[in-house]
């Protein structure tokens, strides 16, 4: 030990000129708390004031926000700091991290001059984009020649932690005559807390003018536009809500949806099939105008952060729609719809995802409530802000007549997915990461007690089962996370 | 060739198939290859490489961080792969810490080895930076842990996962659950609340996985 103390202050003489030149071990010491002189190689723990905080960089983010975090580690003017290795400034950082908002976060220290004590703490931030784009809609089938639009977001309102996105979508006119082009547009803002207290608010409203098409005649799985007509329906509405948190992963929510529908039904429309049967049609909707409201109970249990921690965890949803006259509706219906997935992380850090959703309606549901089968399948194209642009039903993988199929009032599907993650990084020019998936699973869609009877008279399968596969990257970026795949290609062409 | 053969033999190729991509990710071979220099003083293998890519020049993040007068941390796991299988044989952990300490004006480099805390001091940024991702003489394992056959082998290789500042994540952010109810209820938005549950977060502010050449012990 006198020998490291020796050598130690002999060191301490050479480091004042210390650098580029000399040999790195050239100055390497033991730790010795002994040690003196001005130029020693002093890590010991300080106490430091802070004197003030400055945060720079903020654009988006209120100070109010940031504020808050400092607040509740104590790192606030007035407050000591354990120089250099403070453990709240660590915890500060990840916070603000967390958040979401921020590309990058550093803390400073600036000394006042003239103060071995005194200090100024600088929050540096570099704000992230807190606009995602939630979905791109684009494609194009045999019914419409193209279809485009957008859904946005802002997560971060006004700096308040308030969700406002928006959407729309437009489509070309239909490959049917006296029909005429869909649009739909939606608007909508969610404050997942309202300030410190255990409550969330939403609000949406919609407009959506609908062309639907209905088959009258040909095979049942023939998507050619000329076997349909369609009639027109407009919808105008909105959603109100509430939401509670239970605990810091369950959550419950109660939402109430009114909309006026001006629909345009034809006179007694029928469909003649391949043997010349003309059968009745129900186009599942009130003629002219009409109110459909409905009251909404979901429960939300998300266990993503033991993913994270313990490399297992889920989401489960439930959710639960009634309408009747009770709620000032024309409908009679109620709608169970339940989802969950469990991940696993596998010894080689790959993951595994088994999923299952399924759903029924009792009663009399409006047409865009009703399960439609492009929405289960993965490479046939779905309902776009509840509108269809194509007359394609799901391939019939099993033989089993799911592409006879396209409204239902029962539906289960399961998956389950592997996920093979590329790259992740924080810091980012755009692509924070990205995952290759392959999903491989099966779905049913089941139709309304009229349409089983039908088919148990045409000999046909009830429970018809279709293929949902998916192979593709899974690319996790500034704007929202975007799936390049082989369904998602699937869809958007007419094939 | 009859009964159950043909069948099998698809059942093994299609496996085999299959499991290739993962096999081809679970083994530390197929990482890209970094060089470094091994040396074999008294009983320890000591090591020297140098990782630049943990902190880039042109990486404000990484500078911001350094000169931000706290502590920006280095981790640096170590593990000794015998080449060609999956035996590991040991595994090892080196701290570093680097700040510019704002009075004093210059940049103080620890590093925690099996002795404790060590420190350097630099005067320009460049050359504190140039120490903290160079691993110098660092020990690797004992050489009593390999086997000394020569060129003929057994070959060994060391494992490297370099951090930059790791994260520490912990439990919930108080944010509540942004579910997008809004968006609607179609089946798009249950796919969607259930869709992304896996996939990696990032470890660490910056993260460097390489392995060495391999390397042998001269029989004595």
């Amino acid at each position: 030990m006198a020998w490291a103390a020796l050598l130690g202050a002999l060191f301490g003489l050479l480091i004042t000129n210390s650098s580029a030149g000399a040999s790195p071990w050239a100055v390497t010491l033991a730790d010795h708390d002994d040690a003196s002189g001005p130029e020693r190689l002093d890590d010991r723990r300080r106490v430091l004031l802070v004197e003030r905080v400055v945060i720079t960089g903020r654009e988006q983010v209120s100070e109010r926000q940031i504020m808050t975090i400092l607040e509740r580690e104590g790192l606030v003017a007035g407050t000591e700091l354990v120089w250099p290795d403070d453990e709240r400034v660590d915890r500060v950082r990840n916070r603000l991290r967390a958040t979401g908002y921020f590309k990058r976060v550093t803390l400073r220290v600036v000394p006042l001059p003239d103060d071995l004590t005194r200090v100024e703490l600088s929050v540096d931030v570099v704000e992230r984009s807190t606009v995602s784009v939630s979905d791109v809609y684009l494609g194009t089938s045999a019914l419409t020649p193209f279809h485009g639009g957008i859904a946005l977001a802002e997560r971060n309102f006004l700096g308040r932690g308030v969700l406002l996105g928006g959407a729309l979508v437009w489509g070309a006119q239909p490959r049917i005559a006296r029909s005429r082009r869909q649009q739909a547009y939606k608007v909508f803002a969610e404050a997942p807390r309202l300030r410190s207290a255990p409550l969330g608010v939403l609000a949406s409203g919609w407009f959506i003018s609908a062309s639907e098409p209905y088959r009258v005649a040909g095979a049942e799985d023939d998507p050619t536009p000329t076997l349909f007509q369609t009639f027109e329906y407009d919808r105008i509405g909105g959603q109100v809500g509430l939401s509670f948190p239970l605990t810091s992963r369950l959550e419950v929510a109660a939402d109430y949806t009114f909309e006026r529908i001006e629909s345009f039904l034809p006179a007694n429309p029928v469909r003649v099939d391949e043997a010349g049967v003309v059968h009745e049609l129900d186009l599942d909707l009130l003629d002219g105008t009409h109110r459909h409201t409905a009251v909404d109970f979901s429960f939300t249990y998300d266990g993503r952060d033991e993913l994270f921690l313990a490399g297992k965890g889920g989401r489960v949803v439930l959710d639960i729609r009634a309408s009747s006259g009770a709620t000032g509706s024309e409908y009679d219906y109620i709608k169970l719809v339940a989802a969950g997935a469990y991940s696993f992380r596998l010894p080689w850090r790959h993951w595994l995802t088994p999923r299952a959703s399924g759903g029924q309606i009792g009663g009399r549901a409006p047409l865009f409530e009703r399960f439609y089968s492009g929405d289960l399948s993965a490479w046939t194209p779905g309902r776009t802000q509840g509108l269809r642009y194509s007359t394609r039903n799901p391939f019939d993988v099993f033989g089993t007549g799911i592409d006879n199929r396209e409204y239902g009032d029962l539906f289960g599907r399961v998956d389950l997915e592997y996920a093979w993650p590329l790259f992740r990084r924080t810091r980012t020019r755009g692509v924070y990461g990205g995952d290759l998936y392959l999903s491989l699973g099966v779905f049913t869609l089941v139709g309304n007690a009229d349409e089983r009877r039908r088919r148990r008279a045409a000999n046909e399968a009830r429970v018809p089962i279709g293929a949902a596969a998916d192979l593709g990257l899974r690319l996790d970026t500034a704007l929202g996370t975007f799936n390049v795949s082989i369904g998602n290609v699937l869809r958007r062409t007419p094939l | 060739m009859s009964g159950p053969g043909p069948s099998l033999r698809r059942r093994t190729i299609l496996g085999g198939l299959l499991s290739l991509p993962l096999v081809a990710f679970v083994r530390p071979e197929s990482l890209v290859q970094k060089s470094a220099e091994f040396t074999e003083v008294g009983n320890s293998i000591q090591m020297t490489v140098s990782l630049p890519a943990l902190i880039r020049a042109n990486d404000q993040e990484a500078l911001d961080s350094i000169d931000s007068g706290f502590d920006t941390t280095m981790e640096y796991t170590l593990r000794v792969w015998e080449h060609g299988t999956r035996q590991r044989v040991a595994t090892r952990t080196v701290v570093m810490k680097l700040r510019r300490d704002p009075w004093k004006k210059h940049y103080l480099l620890r590093t925690k080895g099996s002795s404790g805390w060590s420190k350097r001091s630099f005067t320009k940024r460049s050359d504190a930076i140039a120490a903290a991702v160079t691993l110098d003489g660092i020990k690797v394992c004992s050489a009593s842990l390999l086997t000394r056959g020569g060129d003929a082998g057994p070959f060994y290789f060391v494992e490297i996962v370099a951090m930059r500042n790791p994260l520490r994540r912990g439990r919930g952010g108080g944010r509540g659950t942004e579910t997008h109810r809004g968006q609607g209820r179609d089946a798009e938005w249950f796919r969607r609340l259930v869709e992304t549950l896996a996939g990696e977060r990032a470890k660490a502010e910056k993260v460097v996985h390489v392995r060495t050449n391999p390397f042998f012990l001269v029989p004595r």
